[in-house]
């Protein structure tokens, strides 16, 4: 009952400063969000990055025509297909030149996007890149198809898709890779050739032996053969990373700065609230709170105020860091890994503590005035 | 030192320090109060009467000497237990306002009862609250917010919590000051009353002989300058 009141204390003292508790509320929301936002972006980076290179890692080597190999990324990391084209002798050439340091070698094809779908003419003979992510172990046949997860997804799990007018029978969808290969329908080259005329491919992938350096190779084949360009994936996946620890270093510094403004600004307002308050702590101590009592009251209010605030500020960073990384980099391999909701308990306690550290501090030079001069105080 | 004696002070003196100059709050008083006693404290403004009555409750801290209540040395104690012990023991009637704005009058009336560490009977004490509003002439203003309410109605309301805790000794600085005279009345009448029932040592601190009289104190000390110079005994 007694305990009831103190919480009603605390709550009505809140409602009577909406103004001065909006101004904590504010600065403990833009805290917790820089902090969650920054710590989960970063996160959700590494950790679908991870994923990533997981499941494309069956390739050491992927070559493409001179100058595309930023294209060749824009699919891999975001499913945007443009095709470009590469003479076919490439893939006979680098296969013959360099047989004793190739382990597997196969090429692919990319004809067009259809509607957000990429469509890629495969080699199933030579294909080790996209056999190992079927999750039914069907050969490809004539006029079938293989569709990724995400294609399948857009093509409303119907069982054939039409291409240049012909009818494709989807035997298998792939496992979700977390990349552009989720958004592609892949098809035989020797059927496409039917319907089409073909000259050209568009990437070579390549795994090295295991006793190779599969880094050399790649530069070895994009010294021998001028006109294509060579990118080694786990050392794209390298750079990618560095680029943004680049990027993270860059936000730990941001977040710093912030985060010590936002302290400073909690710890000023809350001194400005408690001394606008003394006539009224004058008040309660006189009528027998002690100084114990009233930090009490003091402690329980900055919670109420800074509980709402720090959850409500860090939900919304996550919710924004994942839209900020799907619609805005449109990197489709972004997936929230469930620990970033450990965020929302972590700055919650972070603000908690600059709560009530600045409400001590404000309070402990408060407590040594007599309850006279509190009481006299206006 | 009798086993009835409620409050005494010893060489009890307050010197207020700032910068390099010094003020006299009150110097070298020593006086002693019986239970059950009512007293009255008289003197012109700035005599000190404030100063001793805060002394008295402990909530300033003296320069030299001591207050003994109920034997006890209340300066010897730590914030914790001072506290408690004001809780319990004494009701205050602040000279300066002292209700909270934006709570209600009950609330108001009820907060001694939050900070006390014994447990207690919500329900039983808004009885007695209502009862001292009625007494009070405050009738149905349990629900009102204190600044809804007129310098006067919220100086009653202030008295009405000084009794809610059922303190042993009342300490009232001027608790009159802004009343008419038919209010001021009714309230002394209160006061002698629920003295006499309760059994309460109370304080009454006035520049007024007028109040005084009407107390029907017992016991008056005349102030001036800090010091204690007369006292009569009436009864
Ligand atoms: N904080 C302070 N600093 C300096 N001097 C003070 C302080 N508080 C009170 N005094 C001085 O101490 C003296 C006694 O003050 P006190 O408030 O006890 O008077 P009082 O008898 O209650 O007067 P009133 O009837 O006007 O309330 C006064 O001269 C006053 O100026
Ligand atoms: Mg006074």
């Amino acid at each position: 009952m007694i305990k009831r009141l103190l919480l009603e204390l605390s709550i009505r003292n809140i409602n009577r400063r909406k103004l001065r508790f909006l101004l904590v509320f504010i600065p403990i929301f833009i805290l917790t969000f820089i902090f969650t936002y920054l710590l989960v972006i970063s996160q959700i980076f590494l950790y679908s990055l991870n994923e990533l290179s997981l499941k494309i890692g069956q390739a050491d080597i992927v070559v493409v025509p001179m100058g595309s190999l930023v294209e060749n990324e824009d699919f891999l990391l975001e499913g945007n297909l443009r095709p470009f084209k590469l003479n076919p002798v490439f893939y006979d050439k680098i296969k013959n030149q360099f047989k004793d340091e190739i382990e597997r070698i196969t090429y692919q094809i990319y004809l067009e996007n259809l509607d957000g779908i990429a469509l890629i003419a495969i080699d199933p003979r030579t294909d080790f890149i996209v056999k190992p992510l079927l999750e039914k172990k069907v050969e490809l046949g004539e006029f079938e198809a293989y569709v990724g997860a995400k294609a399948f997804e857009k093509l409303g799990g119907k069982d054939s898709v039409e291409i240049y007018s012909k009818k494709f029978r989807i035997v298998s969808k792939l496992k979700e890779t977390g990349s552009g290969l989720d958004y592609a329908i892949f098809v035989r080259v020797d059927d496409i050739k039917k319907l089409k005329d073909i000259d050209y491919i568009s990437v070579i992938y390549i795994r090295a032996k295991p006793e190779v350096d599969s880094e050399i190779l790649a530069y070895k084949i994009e010294n021998v053969f001028v006109q294509v360009d060579t990118a080694h994936l786990t050392k794209m996946g390298k750079k990618i990373k560095k680029s943004i620890n680049d990027l993270n270093n860059i936000l730990k510094f941001m977040f710093l700065i912030s985060i010590i403004l936002c302290i400073l600004l909690i710890y000023n307002i809350y001194s400005i609230i408690i001394n606008e308050r003394r006539k009224e702590i004058g008040i309660l101590k006189g009528l027998g709170a002690s100084n114990k009592d009233v930090l009490k009251l003091l402690l329980l209010e900055g919670f109420l105020v800074c509980s709402p605030a720090s959850i409500f500020g860090s939900v919304v960073a996550i919710i924004l860091s994942y839209l900020t990384l799907l619609k805005f980099f449109k990197l489709i391999f972004v997936k929230i890994p469930v620990t970033v909701f450990i965020f929302v308990p972590l700055s919650l306690l972070i603000s908690i503590t600059i709560t009530f550290l600045g409400i001590y501090i404000t309070f402990s030079k408060i407590r040594r005035f007599d309850i006279l001069s509190l009481l006299k105080s206006i | 030192m009798n086993n009835r004696t409620k409050i005494e002070t010893k060489n009890l003196t307050k010197i207020y320090e700032r910068e390099e100059e010094k003020f006299i709050g009150v110097y070298d008083i020593n006086l002693t109060i019986n239970e059950g006693e009512f007293v009255g404290i008289l003197g012109h403004s700035g005599a000190g009467k404030t100063t001793l009555l805060s002394l008295m409750g402990g909530l300033i801290k003296p320069t030299k000497g001591s207050v003994y209540i109920n034997n006890v040395d209340i300066f010897k104690l730590d914030d914790n237990e001072l506290s408690h012990f004001r809780n319990k023991n004494i009701g205050f009637i602040f000279q300066y306002s002292s209700l909270i704005p934006n709570f209600t009058v009950m609330e108001n009336i009820l907060l001694p009862i939050v900070f006390s560490k014994e447990k207690k009977n919500l329900r039983e004490y808004e009885t007695r609250a209502k009862y001292f509003l009625e007494r009070l002439g405050l009738k149905g203003y349990e629900d009102k917010y204190a600044y809804e309410l007129s310098g006067g109605e919220q100086r009653r309301v202030a008295i009405a919590r000084a009794f809610i805790n059922k303190p042993e000794i009342i300490l009232a600085d001027e608790p009159t000051a802004d009343l008419d005279e038919d209010t001021e009345l009714k309230v002394l009448k209160f006061f002698r009353e629920i003295q006499r029932k309760e059994n309460l040592t109370f304080v009454l601190v006035t520049h007024s002989t007028e109040i005084v009289d009407l107390c029907l104190c017992e016991t008056v000390y005349y102030m001036k300058k800090g010091r204690i110079y007369d006292k009569k005994i009436i009864a």
